[in-house]
């Protein structure tokens, strides 16, 4: 049995590591217990003297954060669900089929991720103000402010994006083409080939690209902070300014409602992490 | 074994053959239509936008007037730009690599059956999942020169306090490696689902013939991930040149512009100075920047196309 | 036929869950925005203000409502952004859209640059008929005039007063009820109350910003009777030999160690009301803020008007009340501004939120009611001086902060960094006077 002793070996470095990424979160949550006078004293202690779980109670009554999840909740539901499909469907058709324009079609594709958002936010904006027929424009997309302050607004610029593509597109590379071939063989088209084959399949690709964009829509600050205007749409990254003024930071109350904020992205990581299962595409060759 | 080689072999004669008559996948446009619609409209055209306004001296209210080349000349000239070009190099040349290594290694380590292999995949991805104001401030208390951990365990030792934000020799490295640790669980996720990807078969075949860990590790896991490397080499390229974020809030450029970086700049220049035309330019080089870099990582790693397919 | 099964499917549903979004995302929140006014009267007002804060929160949510209590017909509403940059780009959106908000909440230093596009809508025709007019500080109205016109009602001033820890001061043995009264005494005193760990500075003995140091410098140069700019021929005057003067004394102090290095734009920073520093240029607020987070400071803690050196001078920031000059509603919002600016909403925020009174009339009342502070505090508002009035207000400020964080590293001495930083200026400025 000395096989034993190197894996515990192994567990013990991985808990240090592991104890080492996670540190400054711990830093936030024992923030969150305490009182300003402790976090602005000159003798710091980790553990808090009194555990005050009411900041977070405190910090919750401060703004409507049940609107606040509500609305982060629809948005990034609608954003990810919507860009799983396109992404993955468009990833497959540059990985997997073949078409006239297919490769510079893709690095086109690839030039959206070489853009910083700061140069881009504004006239984005401008055409989500003035999209035709809605909220109130005429179909020159005038008199009216088209889909600012809604979620469609929120939503429609990210459905789909350069980063999902290229992500899928090479995950759908990896596979064998003795797949496609077994598949054409078979007689099926092209459709079922992606929706009956690949699909089922791409379990690992999909929950990668469903953590990353659910992390990227959730914590994104700029765009709903341009986009809307009332309490009402107010995003939860919005939500934790209000404990900032201009001469003071309410420390404890702001890593509480952070540790809240951030804890929904934790559980999703703990579901969508099982799919990362060794061996789910060789079971389609033997 | 021999099934999947033979059938494999098989393949390989109906493609060439195939290849002379081959069939357009017509659906392909319809796959691609919705995905590739929405990037056009609210990515690709704003991105035009952008150019044009590089032309112009847009101050996001008047009506802009055309001003040629004017912007890019002044670019040229403006030595603040070319200090933020150089610090964005810097960054990005210090934090890919050790992300991506760190990130291959615990990927590896917590593919297999390990105890709290759970407990530590959370706990490396954590960073990532933070909000990068959150995570900036816990850095600003790590990294302040009297109360900060960082300093506390250096007096421990008996050795003198560095003032890490505010020391202009220390401050780019204190941002680097907020990054990295912030990052690592990006690459660890990428590289996990890659890994899944390997048959275990070759696995099994190589400790069959006697091969130990590290070997199977650098003979089959490494070349097997090619493409999943391509694809976080690329990814991580580009995101470092953007560096943003954690500059804003930690240091806002300083101590001396060490730190300030292209991004940071033209969110200075258009968003505080109101000069949108000359931030798009700014903007419009970087774009030129990340797309050489780009160019040449599709280069080296041959498109991204390197198994199986056609 | 599968395939087109497929197709249509995909065609419906995408087309279905457009409508939907659109459908549930404008009937809940554009409805809001529109300030068409329809029928029988009904006009929205629409009211941003820089600031997150949840005791203004409440402040302006009475205002309101008592507004529309009092306007039959008239719905207000109310929205809050982050201050700072994040302020800039969504006020830069909504004007380019024509999307911005009929009254706005916003500093005194975004007066010059808002001013000269042509986006605040000038006041006088306003204000000329306004019977307050009279009543507010003279300093006060200036805040808010560019070049001639009235843009701006300035209704919350924030000015930098001298605070210091008396507990701290009798420690060392000086005297507590006695602030340093000249720039050398203030020297000697901050030397003294300086505490050191090795070579780090844990105790500062005088606040000084190391980044962003523009504010506090000001206020020094404009003591020792220097000036900054020449806004009508855009020459940079902060090269003089006062303005040089002012930046060898702060540059001295900052070697010697007496602060700890900060920026300034970082509130949380902030070294007084972090009881890190013995003596500070700071706001009403962190006086305040001070002792509700150290209760044990209570009554430790002294106010006092600015050092006169040559002349009386500090820093003063103000937040005034603009108006869209896109607005469709300009009446209704001067008529919300002037509910604001009333002598009764005005001593409303001083009990309610602590801020200085803008109107003559209140000044009496003010100062009985803390005359321990508020003497000092209105004299500093009558006095003191925000961000120059120039549309590159902002540039030029990072451009002198980066040569003061230069002088302050010990890369060259202040009087080159005031040369290089006009010069610097004078480069730019062609590049950033266009309209």
């Amino acid at each position: 049995m000395t096989r034993k002793w190197p894996t515990l070996v192994f567990s013990i470095v991985m808990f240090i590591i592991a104890l080492l990424m996670l540190f400054p979160f711990l830093l936030m949550v024992v923030t969150s217990l305490k009182t300003m006078g402790e976090i602005q004293s000159p003798t710091f202690t980790f553990i808090p003297k009194h555990w005050l779980f009411d900041n977070y109670s405190i910090a919750m009554g401060r703004g409507d954060w049940l609107q606040y999840f509500y609305n982060s909740f629809i948005v990034t539901g609608v954003t990810v669900a919507f860009s799983l499909v396109f992404n993955s469907m468009a990833g497959f058709a540059f990985a997997r089929l073949r078409f006239p324009g297919r490769d510079v079609l893709f690095f086109s594709v690839l030039i959206g991720i070489m853009v910083p958002s700061q140069a881009t936010m504004i006239p984005t904006f401008l055409m989500m103000k003035m999209f035709p027929f809605f909220g109130g424009n005429d179909w020159q997309g005038q008199g009216g402010f088209g889909f600012i302050n809604s979620y469609t607004g929120l939503v429609l610029p990210f459905i789909a994006g350069s980063f999902g593509i290229f992500l899928c597109r090479q995950y759908f590379l990896n596979f064998p083409r003795a797949l496609d071939e077994a598949a054409q063989i078979d007689g099926a088209n092209v459709y079922r080939v992606f929706f009956q084959i690949y699909l089922p399949l791409s379990k690992p690709i999909l929950a990668t690209l469903a953590i990353f964009k659910t992390t990227a829509t959730w914590n994104d600050y700029m765009w709903p902070l341009i986009m809307t205007n009332t309490e009402h749409m107010r995003t939860v990254q919005l939500g934790l300014t209000i404990f900032r003024s201009e001469t003071n930071v309410e420390w404890n109350l702001l890593m509480a409602a952070t540790t809240l904020v951030v804890l929904p992205l934790v559980l999703l990581f703990l579901a969508a992490q099982k799919y990362f299962v060794q061996g789910i595409v060789t079971t389609g060759l033997k | 074994m021999n099934s999947v080689n033979s059938a494999a072999a098989a393949s390989k004669v109906t493609t060439s053959k195939s290849r002379r008559r081959a069939p357009i996948d017509k659906a392909g446009y319809l796959f691609i239509a919705p995905g590739y619609l929405v990037y056009f409209a609210f990515i690709f055209i704003p991105l035009l936008v952008g150019l044009y306004y590089s032309f112009t001296n847009y101050n996001f209210y008047s009506t802009p007037a055309f001003v040629g080349f004017d912007n890019y000349v002044r670019l040229f000239h403006d030595k603040l730009f070319g200090t933020a070009v150089y610090n964005t190099f810097i960054y990005s040349l210090f934090s890919i690599f050790p992300q991506m290594a760190l990130g291959l290694l615990l990927a590896v380590l917590l593919n297999g059956k390990l105890r709290g292999r759970l407990f530590a995949r959370v706990s490396v991805y954590i960073p990532n999942v933070t909000s990068m104001v959150a995570v900036s401030m816990i850095w600003l208390w790590i990294y302040d020169p009297s109360l900060g951990i960082l300093n506390r365990v250096l007096k421990t030792f008996g050795l003198a306090p560095v003032q890490w934000l505010y020391d202009p020799s220390t401050a780019m490295a204190a941002i680097i490696i907020m990054g990295i640790w912030k990052s690592i669980g990006y690459t660890m996720i990428v590289y996990l689902s890659g890994l899944q990807s390997i048959p275990a078969s070759l696995y099994e075949a190589a400790h069959m013939d006697g091969a130990t860990k590290v070997r199977q590790f650098f003979a089959i896991t490494i070349p097997m991930l090619k493409p999943t490397t391509f694809f976080i080499l690329v990814m991580s390229c580009i995101n470092s040149f953007m560096v943003f974020e954690q500059v804003n809030i930690l240091t806002n450029g300083g101590p001396l512009n060490t730190t300030t970086t292209i991004v940071h700049q033209i969110y200075l220049r258009g968003f505080q100075d109101f000069q949108m035309g000359y931030a798009s330019a700014m903007a419009m080089v970087l774009f030129v920047i990340t797309l050489l870099i780009t160019l040449l990582n599709f280069r080296l790693g041959n498109k991204g196309n390197d198994t199986d397919v056609d | 036929m599968k395939k087109r099964k497929a197709l249509l499917t995909t065609l419906c549903v995408t087309v279905l869950a457009s409508i939907a979004l659109s459908a549930c995302g404008s009937s809940n929140a554009t409805e809001q925005l529109n300030p068409k006014s329809g029928e029988g009267g009904n006009k929205t007002l629409t009211f941003w203000r820089a600031g997150t804060d949840a005791p203004e929160k409440a402040y302006w949510t009475r205002v309101i409502q008592e507004f529309e209590a009092s306007h039959p017909g008239v719905k207000v509403n109310y929205s809050e952004v982050p201050f700072g940059n994040d302020m800039e780009t969504k006020l830069n959106a909504a004007y380019a859209s024509g999307t911005a908000p009929d009254v706005l909440s916003y500093t005194l230093a975004s007066v010059a640059q808002r001013a000269n596009l042509g986006q605040y809508e000038p006041l006088d025709a306003y204000t000329d008929k306004w019977d307050g007019k009279s009543d507010v500080m003279e300093s006060v109205l200036n805040t808010g005039t560019y070049k001639g016109k009235v843009y701006g009602l300035g209704f919350i001033p924030d000015p930098r007063v001298l605070l210091w820890r008396k507990d701290l001061f009798e420690a060392a043995g000086l005297d507590p009820e006695k602030p340093p009264a000249s720039w050398e005494e203030l020297a000697k005193d901050a030397e003294l109350l300086t505490k050191k760990d090795g070579n780090t500075t844990v105790m500062a003995g005088l606040a000084i910003p190391t980044a962003n140091a523009w504010t506090f410098w000001q206020s020094f140069v404009l003591q020792n009777g220097g000036k900054i700019i020449d806004a009508d021929k855009n020459e940079p005057l902060f090269d003089s030999s006062e303005s040089i003067e002012a930046t060898q004394y702060i540059v001295d102090l900052v070697k010697k160690g007496i602060t700890i290095p900060n920026d300034s734009a970082k509130s949380n920073e902030n070294l007084f009301p972090n009881g890190k520093a013995a003596i500070a240029y700071d706001s009403p607020a962190a006086y305040v803020n001070t002792q509700k987070d150290h209760p044990e400071l209570a009554g430790k803690i002294g106010v006092s008007g600015p050092i006169e050196r040559k002349t009386k001078a500090t820093f003063a920031g103000m937040r005034l009340l603009f108006m869209s000059s896109q607005s469709k509603q300009k009446d209704l919002a001067f008529e919300f501004m002037q509910t604001v600016m009333s002598k009764e909403e005005t001593w409303n925020r001083y009990k309610e939120l602590g801020t200085p009174v803008v109107l003559n009339s209140l000044k009496d009342d003010y100062i009985k009611d803390k005359p321990e502070m508020n003497q000092a505090v209105f004299d500093a508002v009558s006095y003191g001086e925000g961000a120059a009035k120039v549309t590159y207000s902002s540039k030029m400020y990072e451009i002198i902060s980066q040569h003061l964080e230069a002088a302050f590293y010990n890369t060259k001495t202040a009087e080159q960094a005031m040369k290089d930083a006009a010069a610097e200026l004078k480069k730019e400025l062609p590049n950033l006077i266009t309209n």
